[in-house]
């Protein structure tokens, strides 16, 4: 028998031996597979895309009302891919015990609202804020606290669909959303919202912050 | 008498060792052997990497791999030796895992892609939410080669091509970053991405 004969009869034999042999013949194969699997982790960024810049307020005859000059704009930008994410909107003022909630009378989809500014040198009690977020202020109740309009207006950048909500949530704003990119104009403008503002309210800067965060502070 | 005896042995001693001898030689023929080989193959994964991690901020992912052993003493016009893939769609069950190049499909396995996104990836648009496309490269040791084609037979696929030889090993390599337009942290939802590749080896 010839050498060249007995190398594939071995190979035969040797294929036969490892239990995944497939002779020849029309229906005969042999075949392995890898099933790759990558896990994308979630991912949620909230960041300040736009500073909001400050204003002067200007007084209406008499000291009967202050009027923002120049609109105040900060914006928000959330990106997520998460397929419902939570996060949350809170103002804060800065008060004699440190800060206090100063969002309130939001409307249904939370899209207009109030905010709470405090005098920042000399701090108010944070009754003064909760005379104003309680709903009925009285301007001797609320000295050095001024309520001005906020308007909110979120837009969609990327994202499968728009899928955010919006609901009131205690003192703040809950959003719930599709994974997606979205951004939150928030713009502080007008005048004062009644019995807000008298001269219990003595002149020096005021503050107010706005916090996008993915925990309910 | 004993001389005689002892002339008598070596006589017969003689004559049937020459008996021996000449039966033996009468003995010997002619022989052959026909067996009939039939070709055989044999595929194995060896080692392989099957599972990783996709950082969300860019895509990249920590890197896959897998190797195949192929044994044979087919040649190609025995078998055809191919890779295929295949991903999971929302509306259209099992389709073809390759894309542009080659580069491999991730489909996301509880947000399954729709077939359009997954067509659309497949010619890198970016229209294709929960698919993540990633370059595929593959290599195997000589005299055997392997390429990418669109087979009437099989589809998309990478075909091995054994050119005679008898063992050698695929190794192929998925690529870290995701193929441009085909990761997007908005469109591509958190959770598992998965795609199946398969090296087979087909009678013809």
């Amino acid at each position: 028998m010839k050498i060249t004969k007995l190398l594939p009869i071995t190979l035969a034999l040797l294929l036969g031996a490892t239990g995944v042999y497939a002779a020849g013949g029309a229906d005969a194969q042999s075949q392995d597979t890898a099933v790759y699997t990558l896990n994308l982790a979630d991912y949620l960024r909230i960041a300040t895309e736009t500073e909001p810049n400050a204003s002067d307020v200007s007084y209406g005859t008499e000291y009967s009302s202050a009027t923002i000059d120049t609109a105040m704009t900060g914006v928000f930008k959330v990106i997520s891919n998460n397929r419902t994410q939570d996060f949350y909107l809170v103002g804060t003022c800065p008060t004699a015990a440190g800060t206090t909630k100063c969002l309130y009378g939001a409307d249904g989809d939370c899209k207009n609202l109030k905010m709470v500014f405090t005098k920042i040198d000399v701090p108010p009690a944070a009754t003064a804020v909760t005379n104003i977020t309680g709903g009925s202020p009285t301007t001797g109740e609320n000295p050095d606290a001024i309520a001005f309009p906020l308007t909110i207006t979120p837009n969609r950048e990327d994202g499968p669909d728009e899928s955010l909500s919006a609901t009131w949530d205690t003192d703040k704003i809950k959003y719930t959303m599709n994974n997606g990119i979205e951004t939150f104009t928030c713009t502080v403008s007008g005048s004062n919202e009644a019995q807000t503002f008298s001269t219990h309210d003595t002149d020096g800067q005021y503050q107010a912050t706005l916090t996008m965060t993915e925990t309910a502070l | 008498m004993k001389n005689n005896n002892l002339i008598k042995s070596l006589i017969l001693i003689t004559t049937v060792l020459i008996g021996t001898v000449q039966a033996y030689g009468y003995a010997e023929v002619e022989q052959s052997v026909t067996t009939d080989v039939q070709p055989s193959v044999a595929i194995s994964k060896i080692t392989s990497q099957e599972t990783g991690s996709i950082n969300p901020a860019n895509g990249v992912n920590t890197g896959l791999s897998a190797s195949f052993k192929l044994q044979t003493n087919g040649t190609d016009e025995d078998y055809d030796f191919i890779v295929t893939s295949s991903i999971l769609s929302m509306d259209g069950g099992e389709v073809s895992a390759y894309g542009q190049n080659g580069c491999l499909l991730f489909g996301n396995t509880t947000s399954l892609p729709t077939v359009t996104a997954i067509e659309n990836a497949r010619i890198g648009g970016n229209e294709n939410r929960n698919v993540i496309a990633y370059p595929l490269t593959m290599g195997i040791t000589n005299p055997m080669s392997v390429g990418f084609t669109n087979s009437t037979q099989y589809g998309d696929c990478w075909a091995v091509k054994v050119n005679n030889g008898t063992e050698g090993t695929l190794t192929q390599t998925v690529g870290q970053t995701p193929v441009v337009n085909t990761y997007s942290v908005g469109q591509d939802e958190a959770g598992a991405y998965r795609a199946t590749v398969t090296f087979t080896a087909v009678s013809k």
